[in-house]
C-alpha cells in the first residue's frame, strides 16, 4: 500500500511540475515582456473605477471569448494582453482570431454561421457577412423585456454588444495612424506652416490658436469659416473611434473625476484655455506607437513614454495606489492555485481513506489543506485591500468568503475531533467552492470588482450584516455537508462497528447548526437595522430578507424539535440536508426571481446549476429516507440530548 | 377535582409547549416561502397584505382551482409571542448555564414586540420636493383619501381611504357631516383606473367614464379612481363626478351659493416642523450613469429654531419622533442640467430602535450559550482523546 501511495504522490508531483513548466514556458510572443508589462500596468478608467489595463483586457477577452486566453491563427495561445495589443496595433490580424464565442446553435442558424458543434468560436471576419443581420436582430430584441427574451435572443444581443466593443477597440488608434489633412488656406499656414496634414497632438497644442482663428473668422464676416469648419469636421471623423479607452487622467490640479479618451480630450481641448502639456504627450505617445513597427526602438520608446506620462498623472491624483496590487492579484492567480492544491489535497484525502494508518499521508494531510486555504484567504484579503472594502460586496465574493469560512470552521472541527472527517470535508468544500467561484466568474464575464451602487456604499454595514449573514450561509452548507457524510456512510455501511463515528458526525452537525443560527440570526437582524437606516423600514418582506429568515426559521425548527425530543440524531441529519437546500434558495434562488430591492445581486446564469443541486439533494433525501426505513443505522444518540433533558426538566 | 394551580398551569403548558413552537415556526417558514414566490406575479404590496399582514388566507396553487387554507403571518407571530411568554413562565430558569437561552429569547420577544408596535402605530410616507421648496407634510405611498374643501378655504375635511377603498363592486357608501350642505356618495372605487371617453352602456359623466385597469404589481404605480355623487341636502339636486388620483384639478361642485372641491389624493400627514430642500446632490461614478451617492441638504424650521442637516443614503435625519431617509430622486429620465427632485422617506415609528436593542440582546445571549456549549464540546473531545 505504501508503494501505491508513493506512486500516486510521484504522479501528483510530476503533474504539478509539468503544469508549472507549461505555465512558464510560454512560446515566443510578438510582444516583448517589457512591452506587455508596460501596457499591463497602464491605468484606465472603466465602469466608474480606475483599474490596470491588464484587468480591462482580461475582462474584454472573457466577455468575447468565454475564457481568458485564445489561439491566434498559428494555434499559439495568447494572453489577454497579447490579444489586446494585437487588437490595437495589428487589428487586421486580430480580426482573424476565433475570438467570438457563440453558445447556441439557433444563434448560428440565425446568422448563417456554419459549425459542426453546438457551441463554437468565430473570428470577426467570419461574422462580417452576418453583421447587418446581427445588428438588425439585436435592435429588434432590445425592446423585448429581459424576462421574456429567449436564450438565443439574449445571446444575439450579447454578440452584437461584443462585436461593437471589438470594432471600437480595433479602430481605437485610427486617429493616430492617419494624419488629418489641412485645407490650403492662409489661416492654417499661419498656425501649421506649410504642412498638408497634421497629427492630433499638434492640433491639440494649437487648439487656442485655432479657437482664436475661428473667432477672428466669424468677426471678419465669415472669411475662412468654411475651411475651419471643414477642418473641424475632419478632426471629428478622425477621433470617432477614439472613445473606448479612457486612459488620459485629468490634470493633477483638476477637480474633474472623469478620465479622458483621446476623443473626449480633443473635444475638451476646444473649450479650454490651453490643453495640459502632459495630457497632450499621452496622445503623442499613442501616435508614436501607432506609426512605428512593433519591436522597434521607436515603439519601445513610445510605450515607455505612454506609461511614464499616464502613470505620473495618475500618481499625482493618488489614483495609481492600488494598480500594482491589482496586477499582483491577477498575476498571482491565487484562486486558481488554491483550486489546484485543493484538488491535490482531495487526492491525498482519498489516499488516506485507503491507507488510514500511513504516517506520511497523515502528516501531509493538514498542510495539504492548510496551504490552499491560506491562498484562498490571501486572495480574499488582497481583494479587500484593493477595494478598501470588507470581504463580501458581490455574489462572486460571497462564494469565496463562504468557502473560506466553511473550510476554516471544518479545520477547527478537525482540530477538536481528529477523525479526519472534517479535514476531508474541508478539502472537498474548498475544491467545490473555489471551482464554483471560478465558474461563476466565467458565467458572469464581467469585472469582479465593480463599482458599488449607492445603497451599498457603507463599509460599516457591509462588514457587519453581510459578513455575518454569509457566515450563517457557510455554516448551513457545512452542516449539510457533514449530514451528507453521515447518510453516505450509513448507506455504504461504513463504520458500523464504530457508533462513536456517527455520534461525532451528529455532534458536529448540531454544533455547526448552532454556529449557523447565531450568525444567521444576528446577520438577518443587522440587515433589518441597515434597511431601517437606508429605506426607513426594518422588515419589508423582500425576497433576499425572506431567504435569510427562512434559514433562521429552519434552524430554529430543527434545534427546538431536537430539544423537545420530537426528532433524534437522524432527524438533525435530515434537517441539516434540508438546511443546505434552504441556504441555496436564499443565496442564489431568490436572485432568479428577479424581484426585490436587492437588485445588485441578480444573476441569470446559474439556474441550471441550482436545478442540478436540487435534483441531487432530493435524491440524497430519498436515500436518507430509504436508509431510515430499510437499513438499520447505528442510532446511538449523541450526548446533545444531555442538554435537552436538562432543558426539559427545567420546565 | 382540578386544583387552581393545574387550571392555570395546563393551558400555560399547552400554549408554551414546544409543539406550538415548532408548528408555528414551520408555518412561518412555509408562509415566508410562499409569500416570496407569490411576489413574482402579484408584487410586494398585495402579497404582503395577503400573506404577511393577515390572520388567515387561502393559498392558490398556480392557476389550478386548488386552494389551501393557511394561517397568516400576523396570527402566527402573535401565537409565537404568546408561546414564548408562556414557555418562559413554565420553564423558569434554574441554572446560570441557561442564562444565554433566556437572554436570547428575551431578545426575540423584544423583536416581536417591536414588530407589533411598528405594525400598529408607525406611519410612513414620502416627502418629495425640488430645491428651494419647503414642505410640512408627507404623503403615503399607497393609501388614498378624499379631501373636501370649500373654494377659498384651505381647511379640508378628510374621508380616510379605509372607508371606501374596500368597497365591493356595485356597492356605494355615503358620507355626510353637520357642517356640509351636501352628502357625498362614493361608488365603483377602482384601485387602478384611468378616465377615458365613455362607451355605450357605461356609466358616464360629461362624456367620460372611469376605465378600470389591472392592478400593477408595483403598488405605487396604481392610480385609484371612483365615481362620486354630490346631493344637495336642501334641494335634493345631484351632481355627478369622477375622482381620479392623478387629476390635474379636483372635481368641483356648486351647492347652494358655494363651490366645493373634492379630490382623491394620497393620504397625507402634517409634520410639526418645516423642511426646506436647499440642495440635492447626485454623484455618479465617473464616465457612467451609476449613482455613487445622493444626498439632500435640508433646513428644518420649528418655531424660532432653524437647523441645517445633510441627509444621505444610510445616514438619515432623526428629528423629534420622525426619521427622514434619502429614499430616491427623479425624474429618472432627466437630462444633464435638468432640475432634480429629492424624495425623502418619512417614518414615525415608536419602535424605531427596538430591533437594535433586540439584536444586541440576542447576540449576547447566543454568544454566551453557544460559547458554553463549545467549551463543553472541546472539553469532551480532549477527554475522549486522552
Amino acid at each position: 500500500m505504501i508503494g501505491f501511495t508513493r506512486y500516486v504522490a510521484s504522479w501528483a508531483l510530476v503533474f504539478t511540475l509539468a503544469l508549472a513548466i507549461v505555465d512558464s514556458a510560454h512560446s515566443e510572443s510578438r510582444w516583448s515582456k517589457e512591452t506587455q508589462r508596460l501596457f499591463a500596468s497602464l491605468a484606465i478608467q472603466d465602469a466608474g473605477r480606475v483599474k490596470p489595463l491588464e484587468t480591462y483586457a482580461s475582462v474584454e477577452l472573457l466577455q468575447l471569448n468565454g475564457r481568458r486566453s485564445l489561439k491566434d491563427t498559428n494555434g499559439q495561445s495568447l494572453s489577454p494582453m497579447e490579444w489586446f495589443l494585437d487588437c490595437l496595433f495589428l487589428p487586421d490580424e486580430a480580426k482573424k482570431y476565433k475570438s467570438f464565442l457563440v453558445e447556441n446553435p439557433d444563434v448560428m442558424a440565425m446568422l448563417s454561421l456554419t459549425s459542426e458543434k453546438d457551441r463554437d468560436r468565430f473570428s470577426y471576419n467570419d461574422l462580417v457577412p452576418a453583421r447587418m443581420t446581427l445588428f438588425q436582430l439585436a435592435s429588434q430584441y432590445a425592446s423585448i423585456p429581459d424576462k421574456e427574451r429567449t436564450t438565443a435572443q439574449g445571446q444575439i444581443l450579447n454578440l452584437a454588444h461584443n462585436v461593437t466593443d471589438f470594432e471600437a477597440l480595433t479602430g481605437f488608434l485610427h486617429f493616430a495612424q492617419h494624419p488629418i489633412p489641412v485645407p490650403a488656406s492662409p489661416i492654417f499656414a499661419e498656425i501649421f506652416g506649410e504642412k498638408t496634414d497634421v497629427r492630433l497632438s499638434e492640433i491639440l497644442t494649437q487648439s487656442p490658436a485655432l479657437q482664436q482663428a475661428l473667432v477672428k473668422a466669424n468677426s471678419a464676416g465669415g472669411t475662412g469659416t468654411a475651411e475651419l469648419r471643414t477642418f473641424l469636421t475632419s478632426i471629428d471623423a478622425a477621433i470617432r473611434d477614439a472613445d473606448v479607452l479612457s486612459i488620459i487622467p485629468p490634470a493633477a490640479a483638476s477637480e474633474d473625476k472623469e478620465w479622458l479618451s483621446p476623443a473626449t480630450f480633443a473635444e475638451a481641448a476646444f473649450t479650454q484655455q490651453k490643453p495640459d502639456a502632459v495630457q497632450v504627450s499621452v496622445v503623442t505617445a499613442l501616435e508614436t506607437l501607432a506609426t512605428s513597427k512593433q519591436g522597434s526602438a521607436e515603439f519601445a520608446g513610445g510605450a515607455a513614454e505612454l506609461h511614464r506620462t499616464t502613470v505620473e498623472l495618475a500618481k499625482a491624483r493618488g489614483e495609481y495606489r492600488t494598480i500594482p496590487l491589482e496586477l499582483i492579484y491577477y498575476k498571482a492567480d491565487l484562486f486558481w492555485y488554491s483550486l489546484y492544491l485543493f484538488v491535490l489535497s482531495f487526492v491525498l484525502v482519498a489516499i488516506s481513506w485507503m491507507v488510514p494508518k500511513n504516517k506520511l499521508v497523515g502528516a501531509l494531510l493538514v498542510p495539504a489543506v492548510l496551504i490552499p486555504t491560506c491562498l484562498l484567504v490571501c486572495g480574499v484579503a488582497l481583494r479587500c485591500i484593493i477595494r478598501s472594502r470588507p470581504p463580501v460586496t458581490t455574489l462572486y465574493e460571497t462564494i469565496l468568503f463562504i468557502t473560506a469560512v466553511a473550510v476554516i470552521v471544518a479545520l477547527f472541527m478537525e482540530y477538536a475531533d481528529r477523525r479526519r472527517v472534517a479535514l476531508s470535508l474541508a478539502s472537498i468544500l474548498g475544491t467545490l467552492g473555489v471551482f464554483l467561484a471560478n465558474k461563476y466568474e466565467v458565467i458572469e464575464r464581467g469585472d469582479t470588482m465593480p463599482s458599488m451602487v449607492a445603497v451599498l456604499d457603507t463599509n460599516f454595514w457591509l462588514s457587519t450584516h453581510v459578513t455575518t449573514v454569509t457566515m450563517g450561509y457557510a455554516a448551513g452548507l457545512l452542516a449539510s455537508a457533514i449530514a451528507h457524510v453521515y447518510v453516505i456512510s450509513a448507506a455504504l455501511g461504513l463504520k458500523r462497528k464504530d457508533p462513536g463515528y456517527y455520534q461525532s458526525l451528529t455532534r458536529m452537525t448540531y454544533g455547526v447548526m448552532c454556529f449557523g443560527l447565531l450568525f444567521a440570526t444576528v446577520g438577518t437582524v443587522l440587515g433589518g437595522i441597515w434597511a431601517n437606516n437606508s429605506w426607513g423600514r426594518f422588515w419589508g418582506w423582500d425576497p433576499k430578507e425572506n431567504g435569510a429568515l427562512m434559514i433562521v426559521l429552519w434552524l430554529l425548527i430543527v434545534l427546538h424539535a431536537r430539544i423537545a425530543g420530537f426528532i433524534r440524531d437522524y432527524g438533525v441529519i435530515l434537517g441539516a440536508i434540508c438546511c443546505g437546500m434552504i441556504v441555496a434558495f436564499s443565496w442564489f434562488g431568490v436572485n432568479l426571481l428577479g424581484v426585490g430591492l436587492h437588485s445588485y445581486g441578480f444573476t441569470s446564469g446559474i439556474a441550471t446549476a441550482l436545478k442540478t443541486f436540487y435534483a441531487i439533494e432530493s435524491a440524497m433525501l430519498l436515500v436518507a429516507a430509504a436508509i431510515a426505513i430499510w437499513r438499520p443505522i447505528p442510532l446511538v444518540d449523541s450526548n446533545t440530548t444531555a442538554h435537552n433533558k436538562t432543558a426539559e426538566s427545567a420546565g | 377535582m382540578f386544583s387552581m394551580s393545574s387550571i392555570i398551569r395546563t393551558p400555560l403548558r399547552l400554549a408554551g409547549s414546544y409543539w406550538v413552537t415548532v408548528i408555528t415556526l414551520f408555518f412561518l417558514l412555509v408562509l415566508t416561502f410562499l409569500g416570496t414566490l407569490e411576489q413574482v406575479e402579484h408584487g410586494l404590496f398585495v402579497t404582503q397584505q395577503k400573506y404577511f399582514n393577515s390572520l388567515f388566507l387561502l393559498h392558490q396553487f398556480g392557476d389550478t382551482p386548488i386552494v389551501l387554507p393557511l394561517p397568516g403571518v400576523y396570527l402566527l407571530l402573535i401565537v409565537l409571542g404568546v408561546n414564548l411568554l408562556c414557555g418562559a413562565l413554565i420553564r423558569l430558569p434554574r441554572a446560570w448555564s441557561h442564562a444565554g437561552v433566556w437572554i436570547s429569547h428575551l431578545g426575540i420577544l423584544v423583536l416581536l414586540a417591536g414588530g407589533f408596535v411598528t405594525y400598529k402605530s408607525s406611519v410612513d410616507g414620502h416627502l418629495t420636493f425640488y430645491e428651494n421648496e419647503t414642505s410640512d407634510e408627507f404623503l403615503s405611498y399607497n393609501d388614498w383619501e378624499i379631501a373636501i374643501s370649500e373654494v377659498g378655504d384651505s381647511k379640508a375635511r378628510i374621508i380616510p381611504g379605509a372607508s371606501f377603498s374596500q368597497l365591493p363592486p356595485g356597492k356605494s357608501t355615503t358620507f355626510q357631516a353637520a357642517d356640509l350642505p351636501f352628502t357625498l356618495t362614493i361608488s365603483e372605487f377602482a384601485p387602478n383606473a384611468t378616465p377615458s371617453p365613455a362607451k355605450d352602456g357605461a356609466r358616464s359623466v360629461d362624456g367620460m367614464m372611469l376605465k378600470q385597469l389591472d392592478r400593477d404589481p408595483e403598488q405605487e404605480r396604481n392610480v385609484a379612481g371612483a365615481y362620486v355623487t354630490v346631493r344637495d341636502t336642501a334641494s335634493g339636486a345631484e351632481h355627478e363626478g369622477i375622482l381620479w388620483g392623478m387629476a390635474r384639478a379636483p372635481f368641483e361642485a356648486h351647492v347652494g351659493d358655494k363651490a366645493w372641491t373634492i379630490a382623491l389624493q394620497k393620504r397625507r400627514w402634517k409634520l410639526p416642523f418645516n423642511v426646506r430642500l436647499d440642495k440635492f446632490t447626485r454623484e455618479l461614478y465617473p464616465g457612467t450613469n451609476t449613482p455613487k451617492a445622493f444626498s439632500s441638504d435640508v433646513t428644518v424650521t420649528e418655531g424660532e429654531t432653524v437647523q441645517k442637516y445633510l441627509i444621505s443614503m444610510n445616514k438619515p435625519l432623526r428629528y423629534r419622533e420622525y426619521t427622514l431617509f434619502q429614499a430616491s430622486w427623479g425624474p429618472q429620465n432627466a437630462r444633464p442640467n435638468d432640475p432634480l427632485y429629492s424624495s425623502l422617506a418619512v417614518v414615525r415609528n415608536p419602535a424605531d430602535q427596538w430591533p437594535l436593542y433586540a439584536c444586541i440582546i440576542i447576540t449576547v445571549g447566543l454568544l454566551f450559550h453557544f460559547g458554553l456549549r463549545l467549551n463543553s464540546y472541546l472539553r469532551q473531545q480532549r477527554e475522549r482523546r486522552t
